[in-house]
């Protein structure tokens, strides 16, 4: 097995009163499609929050790899662990409506002074989103559902991350949008990104997966390999719709 | 004639509050905090122009610092009020700001008693030229110049620049900023520097155009910077500009062209303005609903 990427041993984050995560333990490997996928509620978008240091955790660790140097980035500024090389590209889209789209993309290099760099990416995002291009100055919120899907992972891109973290990106498109965006996904996975993936859409996320994790009521109930999430009957009775 | 005395008099008393309103809309923007202690730092600016002249700086130099020091006090505001509470509930902020511009007021009272004082600028300032037949003083030419300059670099500022880029994405949505690597405590830190320093300098210009000064002289202008804000659009700083203007032309006009016992109504009017408006634009001018965030 490759080297870990992402390390997540036995996090516990109560937001409030409420124990939401429970002993979550999950990792990412180098080169990596992983998948958390569960029922509303189980704590798949708490998780991906938790380990950008949105939540406070009360125990457990979040060890990052990047190279040879190991860092904790457990209860990390979320800036700081963006400029470790993790990018979170949040539920819902959530792009800056007002901001046009080149501004968008722009800001999503906030963290990097290498210009030529940044050139040579923004180029990359363009190419695998081409609609952005020509949208490049029509104001962000005038976008469709899909190709605001694609700028929020376009943005998410651009601070050139090692792990990008998606959360259901499948949320509220068309199907034939959510076929294009999981090949994209693809895409940027074989250009060398590795991706920890949450979805309700459990099919869609099996396809893509390398290694999948199911998460009930906070608990890391069942986890391996894509296809044997594919072949085993709860997977396929309670996600799959397959009886 | 009469008209052209009404229409200068408009600008000048429109600059003057846009200076002002654009703090408090950028502060807002980001924190959704409503600073009060906002027309305070106007008042700073004002003693310290007057502390300035005495040392006999020339009035160039005087006019930058009392920028960059404004821009300190709002560094330093930020720093020690508002920064150790940041994440709890508005009102908190709210009502800290309040006891800030008491705490201000009253210092200002302590040290400077609360006698209004004479306010002089250097000669230049109080030359006069003609226009169209009127008499109109040097010092009305910098108000209305200087602030043009001023909003023009701010507009570019955050139009063009990585920094403003990432203020107004911030104002948009802070989680999401820091989502990007925005470190949000300084983007708020911006504001409160850029705001506070434009309050300042248009503390010096409110106590020149009126040639006194006193402690409490930030309450009234602070408040209608406000009104001016929201007219425009909380938020949107060519809002607050707009907001600004609008409010000092109405108020020009309403003293100059109501009948004269009604002249001492015209905060009444001014204020009567902002609901009008805001019954047909709620949002202000500029402003945009925050329920159409998809």
């Amino acid at each position: 097995m490759e080297a870990k990427l992402l390390d997540v041993k036995n996090l516990n984050v109560s937001i409030g009163k409420t124990h939401i995560l429970k002993d979550v333990s999950f990792s990412v490997s180098k080169g990596e499609v992983v998948a958390l996928i569960g029922a509303n509620g189980a704590g798949k978008t708490t998780t991906l929050e938790s380990v950008m240091g949105f939540n406070k955790t009360q125990s457990g660790s979040v060890l990052f790899h990047k190279g040879e140097q190991e860092t904790d980035i457990t209860n990390m500024a979320t800036e700081k662990i963006v400029s470790c090389g993790l990018s979170l590209c949040p539920e819902g889209r959530q792009i800056f409506a007002s901001l046009s789209v080149h501004e968008n993309i722009v800001i999503g290099s906030y963290l990097r002074k290498n210009n030529a760099e940044v050139k040579r990416d923004q180029d990359y995002v363009f190419s695998l989103f081409p609609i952005l291009y020509k949208r490049q100055n029509q104001k962000a919120g005038s976008l469709s559902g899909g190709e605001q899907m694609m700028l929020a992972v376009g943005r998410s891109l651009m601070s050139k991350p090692t792990l990008l973290l998606l959360d259901e990106p499948s949320l509220g498109l068309a199907p034939l949008m959510v076929e294009k965006i999981f090949s994209l996904l693809q895409q940027i996975h074989k250009d060398g990104t590795s991706i920890l993936l949450v979805e309700q859409n459990a099919a869609k996320a099996l396809d893509i997966a390398d290694r999948v994790y199911v998460l009930e009521v906070g608990r890391v109930a069942m986890s391996g390999t894509g296809t044997e999430m594919k072949n085993n009957k709860e997977v396929q009775k309670a996600y799959l719709g397959i009886v | 004639m009469y008209i052209t005395e009404l229409i200068i008099n408009g600008l000048i008393q429109g600059s003057l509050y846009a200076l002002i309103a654009i703090g408090f809309t950028m502060v807002y923007g980001i924190l959704r905090l409503i600073n009060f202690a906002h027309g305070d730092v106007m008042m700073i600016g004002a003693f310290l122009t007057i502390g300035l002249l005495k040392i006999n700086l020339p009035w160039q130099i005087s006019m930058l610092l009392i920028l960059l020091v404004g821009g300190a006090v709002g560094f330093t505001i930020d720093k020690v009020a508002f920064r150790p509470m940041r994440g709890a509930p508005q009102v908190t902020g709210f009502i800290a700001s309040l006891a800030l511009s008491l705490l201000l007021q009253n210092l200002g009272i302590l040290l400077f008693s609360a006698q209004p004082r004479n306010f002089f600028l250097p000669e230049f300032f109080r030359k006069t030229t003609l226009v169209f037949g009127l008499e109109v003083r040097y010092l009305s030419f910098v108000i209305v110049f200087s602030t043009f300059i001023l909003l023009t670099i701010l507009l570019l500022f955050v139009k063009k620049t990585k920094l403003g880029i990432a203020m107004r994405a911030t104002a948009e949505n802070l989680q999401v900023a820091r989502l990007m690597g925005i470190r949000v405590n300084t983007t708020i830190m911006v504001a409160f520097v850029i705001g506070s320093g434009l309050a300042a300098y248009s503390g010096m210009l409110w106590g020149g155009r009126y040639g006194q000064v006193d402690p409490l002289m930030g309450f009234l202008p602070g408040l209608k910077a406000f009104v001016a804000a929201v007219i425009g659009g909380v938020g949107s700083i060519a809002g607050a500009a707009i907001g600004g203007y609008i409010l000092g032309f109405s108020e020009i006009l309403f003293v100059g062209l109501l009948p004269v016992g009604m002249s001492g109504y015209r905060d009444a009017f001014v204020f009567g303005l902002l609901i009008i408006i805001l019954l047909f634009l709620p949002n202000g001018i500029l402003g945009t609903s925050e329920e159409v965030r998809a």
